[in-house]
């Protein structure tokens, strides 16, 4: 009886509380505010500074690029480097050749006529990746970042990596549909003479980047050693059912880059629980000289980018399990029955055929498991073995 | 503020205001005694919404979509104000008797008034939105029988 009460009472408060939609005063300007990402590379690869603006929290669109502004390298030597606008608010340089006792800062004018400075940074260069090994961990793959710095002065670390995978189609096609002048399917051919699969359609690569930001410290260890799981491919995952890779870049950050990146990290990774700490402001390095109080956000650095790739094939995880939910359906080669089976999948092989070799029926599946560049491209990746 | 003994700097090192921080806060309460049994009595409640920190923008950062917020505590929830009204009705006084009792009628929130309870913003499809919470959103009527020994 008791708890018939409180159930009753729960469900009164329930009842009784509301919720509206709540519209918060925006002050974020029409153009929004100016969004610095990148660095400027002291090593062999070339610097790549992407400008893009804030948006309004209401507002559906995408990525808003920040085109046909000027950017500029200068040292504190009077070098000067200016870097060329690519696509998407990238703008980038030719591998630079930095003075290592300098300090270099980035010199931004955008197209309304805005200058933008970031902090003069010194040239770090960080130690190069020691080794990314992985584990069998929770039936996935956890992927570890090794490193560690022999003078014991880089301490804050960050990384980006980019993970590309081979996959196959569940099922190879060597039919087609053929259709009439008028677009309408009249039956199924075999693609090629020789009744061989479209290899075009059947091997296919999938790239992502990582989407989180991976940062690392050891300032609470005594010495420079990191060792940090980056990411974890859970089991039975598409991305080791051939071939994986990860190209893993690693660079040193300042304490003042690496506290920008925390906070960020915190401010929209891992928010929404009962005990988040408050969400604070992000104080980066580069100024509005303009209007000073105006808010920019981006952390530039000088630093020296290191990679290191490694490959894991199916074979290296046995039992790994992955298996596409795909079916195959049997379809009499008749117009109707396509018509009614077909449509919607592509042909995969033949079933039934006349001791004269024409089809009788054939299997058709899920385009999805016949067409693997609707989910990847066939275009090999040059590093790929 | 570069002092580097300071720790965390928040909000640049300026002055904000404090989460608990509610300007005016103002309550009314009224008696008005009718009869020996019967009395009436009003409570009026108004403060000031406690200052939060809100998002005001996304951008795109380190490959994903971050949350861009405003200065800490710029904001302030809407203001809080609400209205009970009661009516008390008393049995006989006879002195002596094993228990005096009473009967309360009233409405909790008289003008229905929504206050919100917490404000908080979800990503739904894509899309931050804002939503506040109100717990006794509209009038509540109650009885009470009291009991005094």
């Amino acid at each position: 009886m008791k708890h018939k009460y409180l159930q009753i009472i729960l469900a009164l408060a329930f009842v009784l509380s509301c919720k509206q939609v709540y519209n918060p005063p925006n002050n974020s300007p029409e153009t929004g505010y100016l969004v610095v990402e990148g660095f400027i590379s002291s090593g062999a690869s070339p610097t790549s500074i992407t400008l893009s603006r804030t948006v309004g929290l209401n507002e559906t669109n995408a990525i808003i690029y920040e085109k046909n502004a000027a950017i500029n390298i200068e040292g504190d030597n009077n070098d000067n480097f200016p870097l060329e606008e690519g696509v998407n608010g990238e703008y980038h340089s030719q591998p630079l050749t930095l003075n290592s006792t300098a300090k270099y800062r980035l010199h931004i004018k955008t197209g309304n006529g805005k200058e933008y400075v970031s902090d003069y940074a010194t040239v770090k260069s960080g130690p190069p990746i020691d080794s990314v090994s992985w584990k069998r961990e929770d039936g996935g793959v956890r992927i570890y970042i090794n490193t560690h710095d022999p003078n014991n002065n880089t301490k804050y670390y960050q990384w980006r990596y980019e993970e590309t995978w081979e996959f196959y189609s569940a099922y190879q096609s060597t039919l087609r549909y053929t259709t009439d002048a008028q677009n309408v399917i009249t039956g199924v051919a075999y693609r090629y003479p020789n009744q061989t699969a479209d290899t075009t359609i059947y091997r296919c690569w999938n790239t992502i980047n990582s989407s989180n930001i991976n940062i690392g410290s050891s300032e609470k260890l005594t010495s420079d050693v990191i060792y940090l799981p980056l990411i974890y491919i859970p089991g039975r995952a598409i991305k080791l059912s051939y071939l994986y890779s990860v190209n893993m870049r690693q660079i040193a950050l300042s304490e003042q880059a690496y506290r920008f990146m925390e906070k960020m990290k915190k401010n929209t990774e891992e928010l929404g629980s009962i005990f988040d700490p408050q969400p604070s402001e992000l104080q980066g390095n580069i100024h509005c000289v303009t209007n000073p109080s105006e808010i920019v956000i981006g952390f530039v650095e000088v630093s020296d980018e290191k990679q290191k790739r490694i490959f894991i094939h199916k074979d290296q995880v046995p039992d790994w399990g992955y298996s596409p939910s795909c079916t195959t359906v049997e379809i009499d080669n008749i117009v109707d029955s396509i018509k009614k089976y077909g449509s919607g999948r592509i042909p995969t092989i033949a079933g039934k055929t006349s001791p004269f070799g024409s089809i009788i029926t054939f299997y058709a599946a899920d385009p999805g498991c016949v067409d693997c560049t609707l989910s990847g491209t066939n275009v090999k990746p040059p590093f790929w073995p | 503020m570069d002092d580097p003994s300071a720790g965390e700097i928040i909000n640049k090192g300026m002055y904000y205001p404090a989460n608990y921080d509610k300007p005016h806060d103002a309550t009314f309460t009224g008696n008005y005694r009718f009869s020996h049994r019967f009395s009436v009595s009003l409570n009026a409640t108004y403060s000031t919404g406690r200052p939060i920190t809100l998002p005001i923008g996304r951008f795109f950062y380190s490959g994903g979509e971050r949350t861009l917020f405003a200065d800490r505590n710029s904001f302030r929830i809407p203001d809080y104000f609400r209205t009970d009204f009661s009516m008390n009705i008393e049995g006989n006084h006879k002195v002596h008797q094993k228990t005096h009792n009473s009967w309360t009628i009233g409405v909790y929130n008289l003008t229905g008034r929504k206050n919100p309870y917490s404000v908080y913003f979800i990503s739904e499809g894509g899309v931050i939105n804002g939503y506040k919470l109100s717990i006794f959103g509209s009038a509540i009527p109650y009885v009470n029988f009291n009991i005094r020994f």
